[in-house]
Order: structure tokens, then C-alpha cells, then sequence
């Protein structure tokens, strides 16, 4: 076999070629790259600009955000309106979706370019921005009510058709659901 | 008892030791035992955590069963309780190299049961993602392969071309890996100024650098061709029984691609080769990865020349309540075909959805095809799968 070895040789001309080549590596604590400009960093509030319309809350998918929401004249129109008197983001629970920024109605929680989130304690990455701190461990919203089975749903249906009186849970349950939304 | 057995064995003793040990007979007469060794679930050439029960005879594999679930979270029932939006981002988590071809079976499947039209824009954005993810997981794929036969310096040249295509996926989607930029409906964002034309210099430069530190740099070398070739080989009715797709399937000679025989998104328009090969071994698949990277350059170029202009998303309102029904969506991953079934029932999140994963799908061919192989060929036989912990999982 003549050709015997020079797959290797050829191989090890290439890995030569590329020694001389400029490194692509850098030390990273050191050299910090440019991030673009849609880096989903750690999340931050505009306290000033929130609403408390708790829509953010609401399509967390990991329940990291908590607001405690008051009624509160802070423009002085007369109005009371709803406050966010406490605002947590838990970073410990952040996946960095991005749906809350992409759900805000006035743009006040945004992602930084800040992405280094580390801390000896759990708690330390719950980030308060309200004017009172918020228990983060607490689930903000109350647990998801067990699905009807299939079986179930269609006896509801079956209720339905006969214009029973538990045709006004699930009426009650969409109106509830629905001012949520508008609120 | 024993004195009697003693006996026996030294009746029986003749000829060399090996030659005894080959013989069945003397093997069931002296209870010679196979091995059973453990292989995983931490083993530094695993693609993630796998345990691998392996009934050895000397280093010929007699049997091979694999173990799974040290990475299940429970996918499919997080994605029943939450509503059909939020459930995008944890597809990502799935197959966590190659997370675009993930969201991109979910938005279809939901879409297919909401019925939604999407702008054009939109569907060549996601074309143009897929390819480059496709891009970035073929080449370390390959790396893979041969860092598992020992070799190190192709992980490393592919790898810098992922962390190059990262970069251009990060500048349109935020994230180098969970990137949650396919929504239903048609995809987060439209692409930042200035990125296709980037893509198309960055495309320049790879044809030669693949060229040179990926393929010639393995396909010649004789260690390469003496521990790849006729390893792991499968007949095309085999691979078909066994449920492989992707690579391996194609390997084998059987034409059978997504892309092109069940056309999603704006493939139907795109011109581009479905690569096979018919040894089926080891060296086949690699070659059709190798082919599929230069289909994938050619469709990335196709896409940047035809991209429309308009809109990203459709409008589906913002409540997502889809009439009781089930969807379906299928994409070409790069280890396979991935499928997502989502079954409704009318209300904000999905009765059920399941995710036909091409890592846990082709890992039965552990099975199948091992046994009779050296204990060192499992390996490859593994970067040939090239399965991903999160994919067989789930």
C-alpha cells in the first residue's frame, strides 16, 4: 500500500496550515465581546412607566414575576389607579423568554445586556424594583385547576346542551378571564 | 459435585484455550459466562448521560441495551399546562442542538389546527433559520464522530464554525441557544439590517474552510476509514423496521426526505438534492452529512436571493384558542424526522402533545445493530445516531 500514511500527513498539513492562523479564542473575563442588539439579558422594570396591569405576571411561564398591585392617585388626576406598590423578578426562575417584554403595553420591562446572574444565595437573585419588597418564593398566581377529562368534558357538553344551571360556571369563568385581559 | 465437574473439564481440555472458549459446547458444559459491563451513564464519550448495558464475550458485544431517562423533565405534560405560546420556548429545551428545527414542529402543528395562513417573509426567515441551524449541528456532528474515535482537532474547527453561525443567529434572535424566536403565526422579529448580506459573505468562506478542516482534513485519513468503514452496518428494510430517519436512513440508500417528500414552509420552492448514499455503515451517514451541508449552503443562498418583503407574523389574535381538534407538524431535523401531534380541546393550552423525537426513535438501532460488534465500535455507531441527551429524554 503506497498510498499508506498520507491521509495522515495530509491531516497534520492542514492543523500546520491552521497553527499559523490568527486565534479565534479569547479569555472571556478579560475580553468581553460586543453583544448585539437583541441580547435577552437579565430583565429590568421602568418603575415609572408600569402600569400594574400585571399582563406580565399573568404569561410568565415559569412564574418568575410577582407585582403587588394597589389603587393609588399617583398623577394626581383624582383617579385612583392601579399601582405596582412591589415588583420581583426572580432570576432564579428567568428562562429569558422574552414574552413579558413582548406582552408589555408601554415597553417598561425590557432585557439589559447584563447576563452574569450569580449569587450565594437563592434569594439574592430575586431582584426587588418596588417600593416594597414582594416574597418571591410565593407563586404569584394560583395553582393550574386540573383539566376535565375527556370523558368529563364531554358530560359538561352534554349539561350544556340541556340549558342546566353549570351552564353559567364556565360563562363566569371566560367573563373573569377576559376582564383580566382588559385590565 | 464439584470434584465431578473437575473431572470433566479435564476430559474436555484439548486443543488451544481460545479454541475451547469459541466452542459452544464447552462454553454451556463449564458455565463460561459472557461479561456484563456497564457503560455510562457518565462516560466521557457519551452523547449525554445514556447507560448502556453491555453483555461483553471478550470485546465482541453480545447484547446491548440501552437505559434512558436520566435527563426526563417531563416535556409533554409541561406543555399541557401551559397556554400554546409559552409552550415554544420549551421545545427549545428538547434537543438542545438544533432547538430551531424543535420550535419549528410545534408552530406547525399548532398552526395546521388553527389553520393559519402565514406572510411569505415569514416562512423564508424560517427556512433561512433551519438551514443555518442545520449548518451548525452537521459540522459538529462530524467533529463528534471523530472526537469519539480519538481524534480532537475537527471538534475544534467545527466548532468555531458554530460559534460563527451563533453569532448570526444571536444578532436576529437574542439568544446563542434557547432561542425562542419562532412564534405561532410566524417568527418574533424581522432580521436586522444588514445580516444576509453578512450571511452570504459568512457562506463564502465556509465552502472553503469545509472544505479543507473538515473534509479533507477526515476523509482521507486511514485511522478514519479503518474504524468507520463497514462499521455499523444496516440493510435499508432493516433501518426501515428499526424507525431511523435522517442521516443513517439516508445512508443506507433509502430516499426518504421531509423536505422534499412532505414539503412544509417554502421548501416546495427551493431547489436542493436529497444526499444518499448505499453503504450503510458508519462512513455512509458521514458522507451524507457531508452532502447535507453543501444542500444546506445552497438552499441559505437560494433563500437569501428570494427573500420577500413584508410582513413576519400573521394575525391571530391574541388569545390563542384553537376548536377542539388535533394538529400535526413534521420537520426534517438534522438527526431525523421530528413530529409533533398537539390534540385540542378548545381551551388556552393543549389536551395533549407528543413529540416523535429522531434521537429516541433511533436509538433502538443500539439494539439491533450492535451485537456483534467490537466493544470500540459502539462509539462510532453512536456518532452515527448522533443522538442528543434532551431529544431522547424529553
Amino acid at each position: 500500500m503506497p498510498q499508506l500514511g498520507q491521509g495522515i500527513l495530509k491531516g497534520m498539513s492542514i492543523t500546520l496550515r491552521n497553527l499559523f492562523k490568527n486565534k479565534i479564542t479569547r479569555q472571556y473575563p478579560e475580553y468581553k465581546r460586543d453583544l448585539p442588539d437583541r441580547t435577552r439579558g437579565m430583565l429590568t422594570v421602568d418603575m415609572d412607566r408600569c402600569i400594574a396591569c400585571l399582563q406580565c405576571m399573568r404569561v410568565c411561564p415559569d412564574h418568575c414575576i410577582s407585582i403587588e398591585q394597589t389603587k393609588r392617585d399617583a398623577d394626581g388626576s383624582g383617579k385612583p389607579k392601579p399601582y405596582a406598590v412591589g415588583f420581583v423578578i426572580d432570576d432564579s426562575r428567568c428562562m429569558y423568554c422574552s414574552l413579558c417584554v413582548e406582552v408589555c403595553p408601554v415597553n417598561c420591562i425590557y432585557h439589559t445586556e447584563e447576563f452574569e446572574a450569580q449569587a450565594y444565595n437563592r434569594l439574592e437573585l430575586a431582584r426587588q424594583f418596588g417600593e416594597r419588597p414582594v416574597d418571591p418564593t410565593i407563586d404569584p398566581r394560583p395553582p393550574v385547576k386540573k383539566k376535565p377529562k375527556k370523558a368529563a368534558a364531554k358530560g359538561k357538553a352534554d349539561e350544556k346542551a340541556d340549558g342546566d344551571a353549570p351552564k353559567k360556571a364556565p360563562a363566569k369563568a371566560a367573563g373573569k378571564s377576559s376582564e383580566g385581559d382588559a385590565a | 459435585m464439584l470434584s465431578e465437574e473437575r473431572r470433566n473439564e479435564t476430559v474436555a481440555l484439548d486443543g488451544t484455550a481460545s479454541e475451547r472458549l469459541a466452542r459452544p459446547d464447552i462454553r454451556s458444559e463449564f458455565g463460561l459466562e459472557t461479561m456484563d459491563m456497564n457503560m455510562g451513564p457518565q462516560h466521557p464519550a457519551m452523547h449525554g448521560l445514556l447507560r448502556l448495558i453491555l453483555e461483553l464475550d471478550g470485546e465482541t458485544v453480545m447484547r446491548c441495551d440501552p437505559v434512558m431517562g436520566y435527563l426526563h423533565r417531563s416535556q409533554e405534560k409541561i406543555a399541557e399546562n401551559r397556554m400554546y405560546p409559552a409552550v415554544v420556548p420549551m421545545t427549545d429545551r428538547l434537543d438542545y442542538f438544533a432547538n430551531i428545527h424543535n420550535e419549528h414542529g410545534y408552530v406547525l402543528a399548532v398552526e395546521d389546527l388553527l389553520d393559519a395562513e402565514l406572510p411569505p417573509r415569514a416562512e423564508y426567515i424560517r427556512v433561512l433559520m433551519s438551514e443555518l441551524m442545520r449548518l451548525a449541528s452537521h459540522i459538529p456532528s462530524i467533529g463528534f464522530l471523530m472526537l469519539e474515535l480519538g481524534a480532537f482537532t475537527p471538534i475544534l474547527y467545527a466548532f468555531r464554525e458554530r460559534e460563527r453561525i451563533q453569532n448570526f443567529l444571536e444578532a436576529i434572535t437574542g439568544a446563542r441557544m434557547m432561542f425562542h424566536y419562532f412564534r405561532i403565526g410566524g417568527v418574533k422579529a424581522d432580521l436586522p439590517p444588514g445580516i444576509l448580506e453578512e450571511i452570504s459573505e459568512y457562506l463564502d468562506g465556509l465552502e472553503g474552510r469545509f472544505q479543507t478542516d473538515t473534509v479533507d482534513l477526515v476523509t482521507g485519513s486511514e485511522i478514519y476509514v479503518a474504524r468507520t468503514k463497514g462499521v455499523g452496518r444496516m440493510t435499508p428494510e432493516q433501518a426501515l423496521d428499526i424507525g431511523v430517519t435522517g442521516p443513517p436512513l439516508r445512508g443506507t440508500g433509502v430516499d426518504f426526505d421531509i423536505r422534499r417528500d412532505y414539503p412544509y414552509s417554502v421548501y416546495n420552492e427551493l431547489d436542493f438534492n436529497v444526499v444518499t448514499d448505499d453503504a450503510g455503515d458508519v462512513a455512509a451517514s458521514y458522507r451524507v452529512r457531508i452532502g447535507e451541508v453543501w444542500q444546506s449552503i445552497r438552499i441559505i443562498r437560494q433563500v437569501i436571493e428570494k427573500m420577500p418583503e413584508g410582513p413576519v407574523m400573521a394575525d391571530l389574535g391574541r388569545r390563542l384558542r384553537p376548536k377542539e381538534g388535533d394538529g400535526f407538524g413534521r420537520v426534517e431535523s438534522p438527526r431525523g424526522e421530528y413530529a409533533v401531534h398537539v390534540v385540542s380541546d378548545g381551551s388556552d393550552s393543549a389536551y395533549r402533545v407528543h413529540y416523535r423525537d429522531p434521537s429516541f426513535c433511533s436509538m433502538q438501532l443500539l439494539q439491533e445493530v450492535v451485537p456483534g460488534h467490537y466493544l470500540p465500535d459502539i462509539m462510532p455507531i453512536m456518532g452515527m445516531i448522533d443522538p442528543v441527551s434532551g431529544g431522547w429524554d424529553k
